[in-house]
């Protein structure tokens, strides 16, 4: 133990986390960025359906797209195994913050570039523009490996967060494994809060209502190659390799079906507990702030800086009180920040003037919230809802920490039963659970299109 | 008593910078009246204080009882996830479901915008919306009609257009009319009274052509100035 009371091991350990988090986020960065860029600022075959497919990794827990990884080929390990794992989130992550941030771009401005240099300039300057907020993502993506101990148990490289898992679940040190979070949530404060800080204004003033012109998108059918290509890596990839031990076998469906159901209650539980406290959170702190800008500010930076702390911190601070409804509050936290920036774009997006309109015309408070705010705030509430009840299924560090005996989530069981399971039906629960998410994405989406 | 809205000694301040002060003045039935000033000049704020929407700093504004607003905003605040009947439906509160959506299409025929019922706002052109904003302004056929710069994103044969259909309704609810706008031939098309603030305070007010005359305000000198020079080129 050295003075901050953590052992060797653990620094040791936390120094190679550091250095494979810096490269997570050089890789996502490189990799994201341009392809976030043009696929924001052109039109191609299959655009939605290609980006379906991008955000699919996003949506699962990573330690089950490094589970598909592994099964690829078992020459697949160590660091570099890791590395790509955590690529495979980190990309994505980067590609729609890229997205995301083309879309501050107007058509005049688009305009004014394409006469000067035509796409090309249009492109330079895409990137110029989004690069603040992909390198935000691009840290993220690198500071959140720090605390995620699935792909390394699975590739057998030990980094901080399975220093973690280690004093709680070997040791049974709970005081130890505090102090490490604390390490781990400090170094990640370190490293992401000052971006999120000197980024939030302008997060916050790109989710408010704004009435631009979105720039004409140039047609540029190539581009569907190097986005297929790109999610063919990251999330097909993976698939693929869940796909391989089911070949050559009989699925051993009835299997895991059963395991499916018996861990069902408690996933959907959970779940719908984070996702209640988080988007309940989340809307009522976005209608506090209503349109002032500072608080706005504060909220998004307040957001950001949730997302990289390690999840494990509130976790092992609620170990004394742990129940479904302790578990589903540590897990609200997972889905908070992305809860609070949809909430924030939905109560951003209304103009003052309608609810002036209805107060003038001789319409109550309560009869505008409900026939047009809460309609209205539903095309954002119910992917918030979705997504943080997703993030939160994909935590398994929480529930492991936290769940009452025998009531654990299905990726919580994938996790424990892997080790030990026959490959087959450690694949067939994983393709189970990314089918499940993928057709929950699929049916939002219609869902949202139609609101 | 045909006075429905009166105001004395108005002021309202933002934080410490005074938007205006010392307004006066009285609106009667069937009024019409233009508010001119520069863009910033407290024009709208003026508005909202009509409408009830914000508090005077100090003053009073003495509104006759159970007195109906219809307001146009001048993003026109229309709903965009009721359809076109709904949002005008949706200012009649009180009455009963046949009734107010009756009265809904009465106004939206009125506005000449019946067949649009069932569209959503954001399907529309600008000037269909803004017909649409009308329509919910004058469905509760309100003593008060209130205008906020509605007709500034339009191009001319659209905005006389409209300002004709403006007058027709308001003649045919007898409502009083008040235009913030800060065009004068607005003003002299749908007004005929007009006050003028600049500088914070109320610089002039009275019949607009008589105003032109004799113009106090940089705003109207300017104006006076130009529709001169435009007379200059229809003569030549």
């Amino acid at each position: 133990m050295n003075a901050t009371g953590l052992d060797a091991a653990f620094v040791s350990a936390l120094g190679r986390s550091l250095l494979l988090a810096a490269t997570v986020a050089g890789v996502s960065l490189a990799a994201g960025w341009p392809l976030g860029v043009r696929v924001g600022l052109t039109r191609f075959p299959l655009r939605r359906a290609l980006l379906m497919v991008l955000a699919l990794p996003l949506l699962l827990p990573s330690f089950l797209v490094a589970i598909g990884l592994s099964m690829l080929t078992p020459h697949f390990d160590g660091a570099l195994a890791t590395l790509g794992s955590f690529a495979c989130l980190g990309v994505p992550l980067v590609a729609f913050a890229s997205l995301a941030a083309t879309m501050a771009i107007t058509r005049s401005q688009a305009d004014a570039a394409r006469l000067a240099g035509g796409d090309r300039l249009l492109f330079v300057l895409g990137r110029r523009a989004t690069f603040p907020l992909a390198a935000l993502a691009a840290v993220l993506a690198g500071v959140m490996t720090l605390s995620d101990p699935g792909p390394g148990q699975i590739f057998g490289w030990h980094g901080a967060a399975g220093e973690l898992l280690v004093s709680f679940a070997a040791r049974h040190d709970a005081a130890l494994a505090t102090r490490q979070a604390w390490a781990m949530a400090a170094i990640s404060a370190l490293l992401a809060w000052p971006l999120a800080w000197r980024l939030a204004p302008e997060i916050a003033a790109g989710l408010s209502a704004r009435d631009v012109a979105r720039p004409a998108l140039s047609h540029a059918p190539g581009v569907v190659w190097w986005l297929a290509g790109v999610a063919s890596l990251v999330a097909l990839m993976p698939v693929a390799g869940l796909l391989r031990p089911l070949l050559a076998r009989a699925w051993p469906i009835t299997r895991a079906w059963g395991e499916v159901e018996r861990t069902a209650a408690d996933t959907v539980l959970y779940a719908g507990l984070a996702a209640a406290i988080a988007v309940g959170g989340a809307f009522a702190l976005a209608a506090a702030a209503g349109r002032t800008a500072w608080r706005r500010r504060a909220l998004v930076a307040c957001a950001l800086a949730l997302l990289a702390l390690p999840p494990a911190l509130p976790a092992l601070w609620l170990i004394p009180w742990s129940s479904p409804a302790a578990v589903g509050a540590a897990l609200a936290l997972r889905g908070l920040p992305i809860a609070l920036l949809l909430a924030l774009r939905a109560v951003g997006s209304m103009s003052a003037s309608w609810a002036e309109a209805a107060h003038v015309h001789g319409v109550s408070q309560a009869r505008f919230t409900v026939r047009i705010a809460v309609p209205w705030c539903a095309r954002w509430g119910l992917p918030a809802v979705a997504l943080a009840a997703m993030l939160a299924t994909a935590e398994i560090g929480t529930v492991l920490l936290l769940h009452p005996p025998g009531r654990g989530t299905l990726p919580l069981a994938i996790f424990t039963i892997m080790a030990n399971a026959p490959e087959a039906l450690v694949a067939m629960l994983c393709l189970f659970y990314a089918a499940l998410v993928a057709a929950l994405a699929i049916t939002l989406q219609a869902l949202v299109r139609r609101l | 008593m045909n006075t429905l809205i009166e105001i004395e000694e108005l002021a309202k301040l933002h934080g410490a910078t005074t938007v205006f002060s010392d307004v006066s003045f009285t609106l009667a039935k069937g009024d019409r009246l233009a508010v001119l000033g520069a863009s910033g000049g407290g024009k709208t704020t003026l508005l909202r204080l009509l409408a009830g929407l914000d508090e005077p700093t100090s003053g009073g504004i003495e509104r006759a009882a159970g007195l109906r607003v219809g307001m146009v905003f001048q993003d026109l605040a229309l709903w965009p996830n009721l359809t076109v009947l709904d949002n005008v439906a949706f200012a009649l509160p009180n009455a009963k479901k046949a009734q107010r959506l009756q009265s809904a299409r009465d106004a939206l025929t009125a506005c000449r915008v019946s067949e649009l019922a069932l569209r959503k706002p954001g399907t529309l052109s600008i000037g269909q919306q803004q017909r649409v904003a009308l329509a919910r302004a004058i469905v509760a056929r309100p003593q008060l009609l209130l205008l906020d710069e509605p007709f500034s994103s339009l191009d001319p044969l659209l905005r006389e257009e409209l300002m004709a259909e403006v007058r027709r309704l308001a003649g045919e609810i007898n409502a009083a009319l008040v235009l913030v706008t800060h065009d004068v031939f607005e003003a002299l098309a749908l007004a005929r009274r007009t006050i003028v603030l600049e500088d914070g305070r109320l610089a002039e007010s009275g019949e607009l052509a008589a105003l032109l005359a004799a113009p106090q305000s940089r705003l109207l000198r300017q104006c006076a100035t130009q529709i001169g020079k435009l007379r200059g080129h229809t003569v030549q």
